[in-house]
Protein backbone atom coordinates (compact mmCIF):
# COMPACT_ATOMS: atom_id res chain seq x y z
CA UNK A 1 0.00 0.00 0.00
CA UNK A 2 1.43 3.36 -0.67
CA UNK A 3 1.80 6.38 1.86
CA UNK A 4 -0.59 8.30 0.04
CA UNK A 5 -3.17 5.53 0.66
CA UNK A 6 -1.50 4.20 4.67
CA UNK A 7 -0.48 8.32 5.75
CA UNK A 8 0.05 7.39 9.18
CA UNK A 9 1.88 4.23 8.47
CA UNK A 10 5.04 4.07 10.95
CA UNK A 11 7.81 1.58 9.09
CA UNK A 12 9.47 -0.85 11.98
CA UNK A 13 12.18 -3.23 11.52
CA UNK A 14 13.47 -5.71 13.58
CA UNK A 15 17.09 -5.86 13.41
CA UNK A 16 17.79 -8.73 15.92
CA UNK A 17 20.87 -8.84 18.72
CA UNK A 18 20.89 -10.48 21.93
CA UNK A 19 19.62 -9.04 25.08
CA UNK A 20 16.31 -6.81 26.92
CA UNK A 21 14.51 -5.72 23.57
CA UNK A 22 15.88 -1.72 22.58
CA UNK A 23 14.30 0.61 20.33
CA UNK A 24 16.33 3.52 18.04
CA UNK A 25 14.94 6.51 16.99
CA UNK A 26 16.55 8.96 14.49
CA UNK A 27 16.45 12.64 14.81
CA UNK A 28 14.70 15.39 12.55
CA UNK A 29 15.19 14.99 8.70
CA UNK A 30 17.15 11.38 9.28
CA UNK A 31 15.34 7.57 9.08
CA UNK A 32 16.08 4.44 10.51
CA UNK A 33 18.89 3.40 8.26
CA UNK A 34 21.16 6.53 10.03
CA UNK A 35 22.00 4.05 13.00
CA UNK A 36 24.40 1.46 10.68
CA UNK A 37 27.69 2.82 12.38
CA UNK A 38 26.12 1.89 15.79
CA UNK A 39 23.68 -1.00 15.32
CA UNK A 40 26.37 -3.95 15.05
CA UNK A 41 28.19 -2.81 18.57
CA UNK A 42 24.48 -2.70 20.35
CA UNK A 43 23.30 -5.89 19.02
CA UNK A 44 25.77 -7.60 21.19
CA UNK A 45 23.81 -6.21 24.82
CA UNK A 46 20.38 -5.38 22.98
CA UNK A 47 17.90 -6.89 20.36
CA UNK A 48 17.09 -3.91 18.63
CA UNK A 49 14.58 -2.85 16.33
CA UNK A 50 14.29 0.87 14.30
CA UNK A 51 11.83 2.64 13.16
CA UNK A 52 10.80 5.69 10.48
CA UNK A 53 9.47 8.36 12.49
CA UNK A 54 6.12 10.37 10.63
CA UNK A 55 7.24 12.30 7.93
CA UNK A 56 10.60 10.85 7.60
CA UNK A 57 12.02 7.46 5.65
CA UNK A 58 9.03 5.20 4.26
CA UNK A 59 6.96 5.78 6.99
CA UNK A 60 3.94 8.03 5.91
CA UNK A 61 4.01 12.02 5.90
CA UNK A 62 0.79 12.27 7.58
CA UNK A 63 2.48 13.86 11.17
CA UNK A 64 -0.74 15.61 12.56
CA UNK A 65 0.33 18.85 14.64
CA UNK A 66 3.84 17.98 14.23
CA UNK A 67 4.13 18.06 18.07
CA UNK A 68 6.90 15.85 19.85
CA UNK A 69 4.31 14.59 21.49
CA UNK A 70 1.92 13.87 18.69
CA UNK A 71 5.36 11.57 17.25
CA UNK A 72 5.11 10.02 20.68
CA UNK A 73 1.70 8.93 20.50
CA UNK A 74 2.00 7.68 16.56
CA UNK A 75 5.25 5.94 18.72
CA UNK A 76 3.40 4.25 21.48
CA UNK A 77 0.38 3.32 19.08
CA UNK A 78 2.69 1.28 17.11
CA UNK A 79 4.32 -0.31 20.33
CA UNK A 80 1.23 -1.07 21.47
CA UNK A 81 -0.25 -2.90 18.33
CA UNK A 82 3.33 -5.07 18.86
CA UNK A 83 2.23 -5.85 22.12
CA UNK A 84 5.98 -4.26 22.87
CA UNK A 85 6.45 -3.24 26.67
CA UNK A 86 9.85 -2.40 28.41
CA UNK A 87 12.00 -1.03 25.81
CA UNK A 88 15.63 0.65 26.31
CA UNK A 89 15.09 3.66 23.79
CA UNK A 90 17.93 5.09 22.49
CA UNK A 91 17.16 8.83 20.45
CA UNK A 92 18.47 11.23 18.91
CA UNK A 93 17.89 14.83 18.87
CA UNK A 94 14.02 14.43 18.01
CA UNK A 95 13.86 10.88 18.61
CA UNK A 96 15.51 12.10 22.08
CA UNK A 97 12.50 14.24 22.69
CA UNK A 98 9.84 11.54 21.52
CA UNK A 99 12.01 9.09 23.82
CA UNK A 100 10.96 11.75 26.63
CA UNK A 101 7.88 11.72 26.42
CA UNK A 102 7.06 8.40 25.94
CA UNK A 103 9.04 7.60 29.33
CA UNK A 104 6.49 10.60 30.88
CA UNK A 105 3.19 9.41 29.47
CA UNK A 106 4.03 5.47 28.40
CA UNK A 107 6.51 4.50 31.54
CA UNK A 108 5.08 0.63 30.99
CA UNK A 109 6.58 0.95 27.29
CA UNK A 110 10.06 2.53 28.72
CA UNK A 111 12.87 0.56 30.74
CA UNK A 112 16.21 3.31 30.20
CA UNK A 113 16.80 6.13 28.44
CA UNK A 114 20.00 6.62 26.25
CA UNK A 115 19.72 10.00 24.90
CA UNK A 116 22.38 11.80 22.43
CA UNK A 117 21.69 15.29 22.07
CA UNK A 118 17.78 15.21 22.60
CA UNK A 119 15.54 18.07 22.12
CA UNK A 120 13.83 19.11 25.56
CA UNK A 121 17.97 19.02 27.10
CA UNK A 122 19.26 21.14 24.74
CA UNK A 123 19.01 25.15 25.11
CA UNK A 124 17.11 25.10 21.73
CA UNK A 125 17.04 23.33 18.76
CA UNK A 126 18.51 25.83 15.93
CA UNK A 127 15.45 27.28 14.69
CA UNK A 128 16.96 28.65 11.46
CA UNK A 129 18.15 25.20 10.59
CA UNK A 130 14.46 23.77 11.18
CA UNK A 131 12.98 26.51 8.93
CA UNK A 132 15.41 26.17 6.22
CA UNK A 133 16.04 22.42 5.78
CA UNK A 134 12.39 21.70 4.62
CA UNK A 135 13.21 24.24 1.51
CA UNK A 136 16.59 23.33 0.20
CA UNK A 137 16.61 22.51 -3.36
CA UNK A 138 20.61 22.92 -4.08
CA UNK A 139 22.95 20.80 -3.44
CA UNK A 140 25.19 23.74 -2.49
CA UNK A 141 23.48 25.27 -0.36
CA UNK A 142 22.60 21.54 1.54
CA UNK A 143 25.97 20.61 1.54
CA UNK A 144 26.39 23.72 3.79
CA UNK A 145 23.19 23.40 5.70
CA UNK A 146 24.62 19.55 6.59
CA UNK A 147 28.31 20.87 7.34
CA UNK A 148 26.64 22.78 10.67
CA UNK A 149 25.52 19.32 12.00
CA UNK A 150 28.89 18.13 12.17
CA UNK A 151 32.60 19.11 13.11
CA UNK A 152 34.21 17.24 10.38
CA UNK A 153 32.65 18.27 6.68
CA UNK A 154 34.44 15.35 5.47
CA UNK A 155 31.97 13.52 6.56
CA UNK A 156 29.23 15.21 4.85
CA UNK A 157 29.77 13.63 1.34
CA UNK A 158 28.22 14.49 -1.89
CA UNK A 159 26.19 11.40 -2.15
CA UNK A 160 24.69 12.10 0.99
CA UNK A 161 23.87 15.73 0.03
CA UNK A 162 22.10 14.03 -2.99
CA UNK A 163 19.88 11.49 -1.17
CA UNK A 164 18.88 14.41 1.39
CA UNK A 165 17.51 16.24 -1.50
CA UNK A 166 15.94 13.17 -2.86
CA UNK A 167 14.19 12.83 0.49
CA UNK A 168 12.61 16.04 0.27
CA UNK A 169 11.63 15.75 -3.12
CA UNK A 170 9.50 12.84 -2.24
CA UNK A 171 5.77 13.91 -1.92
CA UNK A 172 4.37 15.34 1.24
CA UNK A 173 7.97 15.37 2.60
CA UNK A 174 9.21 19.54 3.19
CA UNK A 175 5.46 19.78 4.25
CA UNK A 176 5.70 16.95 6.69
CA UNK A 177 9.11 18.42 7.76
CA UNK A 178 7.76 22.19 7.93
CA UNK A 179 5.15 21.04 10.57
CA UNK A 180 7.40 18.86 12.76
CA UNK A 181 9.97 21.64 12.59
CA UNK A 182 7.24 24.26 14.18
CA UNK A 183 6.15 21.58 16.11
CA UNK A 184 9.20 21.09 17.88
CA UNK A 185 9.43 25.25 18.63
CA UNK A 186 5.96 24.35 20.18
CA UNK A 187 6.82 21.10 22.33
CA UNK A 188 8.66 23.14 25.02
CA UNK A 189 6.44 22.39 28.14
CA UNK A 190 5.72 19.19 27.40
CA UNK A 191 9.45 18.04 27.21
CA UNK A 192 9.89 20.36 30.01
CA UNK A 193 6.54 18.29 32.29
CA UNK A 194 8.36 14.80 30.84
CA UNK A 195 12.10 16.35 31.96
CA UNK A 196 10.40 17.16 35.62
CA UNK A 197 8.47 14.07 35.89
CA UNK A 198 11.82 11.94 34.74
CA UNK A 199 14.03 13.89 36.70
CA UNK A 200 12.28 12.66 40.11
CA UNK A 201 12.04 8.84 39.40
CA UNK A 202 14.55 6.36 39.03
CA UNK A 203 14.49 5.47 35.14
CA UNK A 204 17.90 4.69 34.16
CA UNK A 205 19.10 7.52 32.30
CA UNK A 206 22.45 8.30 29.88
CA UNK A 207 22.94 11.99 28.10
CA UNK A 208 25.41 12.03 25.40
CA UNK A 209 26.35 15.25 23.70
CA UNK A 210 28.63 16.87 21.17
CA UNK A 211 30.94 19.34 22.70
CA UNK A 212 30.57 21.44 19.75
CA UNK A 213 27.21 21.06 19.08
CA UNK A 214 26.05 23.51 16.82
CA UNK A 215 22.17 22.90 16.26
CA UNK A 216 21.19 22.43 19.67
CA UNK A 217 23.54 23.03 22.57
CA UNK A 218 23.42 21.24 25.85
CA UNK A 219 21.64 23.04 28.37
CA UNK A 220 23.85 22.16 31.52
CA UNK A 221 20.57 23.26 34.04
CA UNK A 222 18.37 21.58 32.00
CA UNK A 223 20.66 18.27 32.21
CA UNK A 224 21.20 18.80 35.78
CA UNK A 225 17.64 18.62 36.91
CA UNK A 226 17.30 16.07 34.41
CA UNK A 227 20.00 13.50 36.08
CA UNK A 228 21.54 10.34 34.67
CA UNK A 229 24.78 10.25 33.48
CA UNK A 230 26.30 13.05 31.09
CA UNK A 231 28.47 11.52 28.83
CA UNK A 232 30.38 15.08 26.86
CA UNK A 233 31.83 13.79 23.49
CA UNK A 234 35.15 15.31 22.25
CA UNK A 235 34.66 16.36 18.35
CA UNK A 236 31.60 15.79 17.98
CA UNK A 237 28.61 18.00 16.68
CA UNK A 238 25.44 17.74 16.44
CA UNK A 239 26.10 13.56 15.81
CA UNK A 240 28.17 12.14 17.79
CA UNK A 241 26.74 8.50 17.32
CA UNK A 242 28.83 9.40 13.86
CA UNK A 243 31.38 11.42 14.50
CA UNK A 244 33.10 9.82 17.48
CA UNK A 245 31.21 6.67 16.74
CA UNK A 246 33.71 4.64 19.21
CA UNK A 247 33.04 6.47 22.14
CA UNK A 248 29.64 6.66 21.94
CA UNK A 249 29.10 3.05 20.85
CA UNK A 250 30.84 1.88 23.84
CA UNK A 251 29.16 4.52 25.96
CA UNK A 252 26.05 2.96 25.27
CA UNK A 253 26.80 -0.68 25.48
CA UNK A 254 28.11 -0.06 28.79
CA UNK A 255 24.95 1.50 29.92
CA UNK A 256 22.40 -0.99 28.71
CA UNK A 257 25.30 -3.83 30.24
CA UNK A 258 24.88 -2.21 33.52
CA UNK A 259 20.73 -2.26 33.54
CA UNK A 260 20.71 -5.25 32.53
CA UNK A 261 23.43 -6.59 35.40
CA UNK A 262 21.29 -4.61 37.74
CA UNK A 263 17.92 -7.02 36.71
CA UNK A 264 15.92 -4.39 35.57
CA UNK B 1 52.09 -8.87 9.27
CA UNK B 2 49.97 -7.21 8.18
CA UNK B 3 46.44 -6.02 9.00
CA UNK B 4 43.50 -6.06 6.49
CA UNK B 5 41.16 -2.83 6.70
CA UNK B 6 37.67 -4.07 5.93
CA UNK B 7 34.62 -2.80 5.10
CA UNK B 8 32.64 -2.62 8.35
CA UNK B 9 29.14 -4.43 8.52
CA UNK B 10 26.92 -1.28 8.64
CA UNK B 11 22.88 -2.32 8.99
CA UNK B 12 20.55 -5.27 7.89
CA UNK B 13 20.19 -2.90 4.58
CA UNK B 14 23.33 -2.05 3.69
CA UNK B 15 25.15 -4.43 1.32
CA UNK B 16 27.95 -2.13 0.18
CA UNK B 17 29.23 1.43 0.56
CA UNK B 18 31.84 4.11 -1.53
CA UNK B 19 35.07 4.90 -0.60
CA UNK B 20 34.68 8.35 -0.81
CA UNK B 21 38.47 8.89 0.04
CA UNK B 22 41.73 7.75 1.97
CA UNK B 23 42.93 10.33 4.17
CA UNK B 24 46.46 8.34 4.40
CA UNK B 25 47.99 7.64 0.72
CA UNK B 26 50.11 4.13 0.70
CA UNK B 27 53.28 4.88 2.61
CA UNK B 28 52.18 6.93 5.07
CA UNK B 29 52.65 5.62 8.77
CA UNK B 30 49.36 5.55 10.85
CA UNK B 31 48.44 4.68 13.94
CA UNK B 32 45.71 2.07 15.22
CA UNK B 33 42.43 4.22 15.81
CA UNK B 34 43.43 6.88 13.46
CA UNK B 35 41.13 7.45 11.11
CA UNK B 36 42.18 6.86 7.51
CA UNK B 37 38.99 6.82 5.12
CA UNK B 38 35.86 8.07 4.76
CA UNK B 39 32.95 6.31 3.11
CA UNK B 40 29.26 6.97 2.50
CA UNK B 41 26.50 4.15 2.48
CA UNK B 42 22.95 5.06 1.44
CA UNK B 43 22.31 6.82 4.83
CA UNK B 44 25.67 8.15 6.13
CA UNK B 45 29.16 9.37 5.68
CA UNK B 46 31.50 8.07 8.44
CA UNK B 47 35.44 7.52 9.14
CA UNK B 48 36.87 4.17 9.21
CA UNK B 49 39.50 3.45 11.73
CA UNK B 50 42.86 2.08 11.68
CA UNK B 51 42.41 -1.42 12.58
CA UNK B 52 46.63 -1.56 13.56
CA UNK B 53 49.37 0.44 13.68
CA UNK B 54 52.10 0.24 10.98
CA UNK B 55 52.35 1.79 7.25
CA UNK B 56 49.31 1.76 4.98
CA UNK B 57 50.89 -0.99 2.24
CA UNK B 58 48.20 -0.90 -0.31
CA UNK B 59 44.83 0.36 -0.91
CA UNK B 60 42.63 -2.20 -2.81
CA UNK B 61 39.48 0.19 -3.24
CA UNK B 62 40.06 3.75 -4.59
CA UNK B 63 38.35 6.57 -4.05
CA UNK B 64 34.85 6.82 -5.59
CA UNK B 65 34.52 3.12 -5.99
CA UNK B 66 31.97 0.84 -4.42
CA UNK B 67 32.91 -2.22 -2.16
CA UNK B 68 30.48 -4.75 -0.43
CA UNK B 69 30.53 -5.37 3.65
CA UNK B 70 33.13 -7.26 4.42
CA UNK B 71 35.46 -6.42 1.31
CA UNK B 72 39.30 -5.44 1.74
CA UNK B 73 39.52 -1.43 1.24
CA UNK B 74 43.58 -1.85 2.30
CA UNK B 75 46.19 -3.06 3.67
CA UNK B 76 48.66 -2.09 6.92
CA UNK B 77 51.75 -3.85 7.22
CA UNK B 78 51.82 -3.90 11.38
CA UNK B 79 54.13 -2.85 13.13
Amino acid sequence: MSDAQEPTRIVFETLGGDGAPALLIHGFASDRLSWGANQTAWQGVARLSSLDLPGHGESGMDVGDGRVTTLAHRVATLLDEKGLRRLHLIGHSLGGGVALILAHTRPDLVASLALIAPAGLGEQVDPTFLAAYPDLTEPGETEAMLHRLVVRPRLIGKPLVARVLNQLGKPGSREALRKIGDGIALSGPDLESAIASIGASTLPRLVLWGEQDAINPASEKKIRAFGGELIKIPDAGHLPQIENLRLVNAAVANFLKSIDARGR
Amino acid sequence: MDVLIVMPQLGNEIDEAQVDGWLKAVGDKVSQGEQILTITTPKLTMEIEAPASGVLKEITVAADELASVGATLGIIAGD
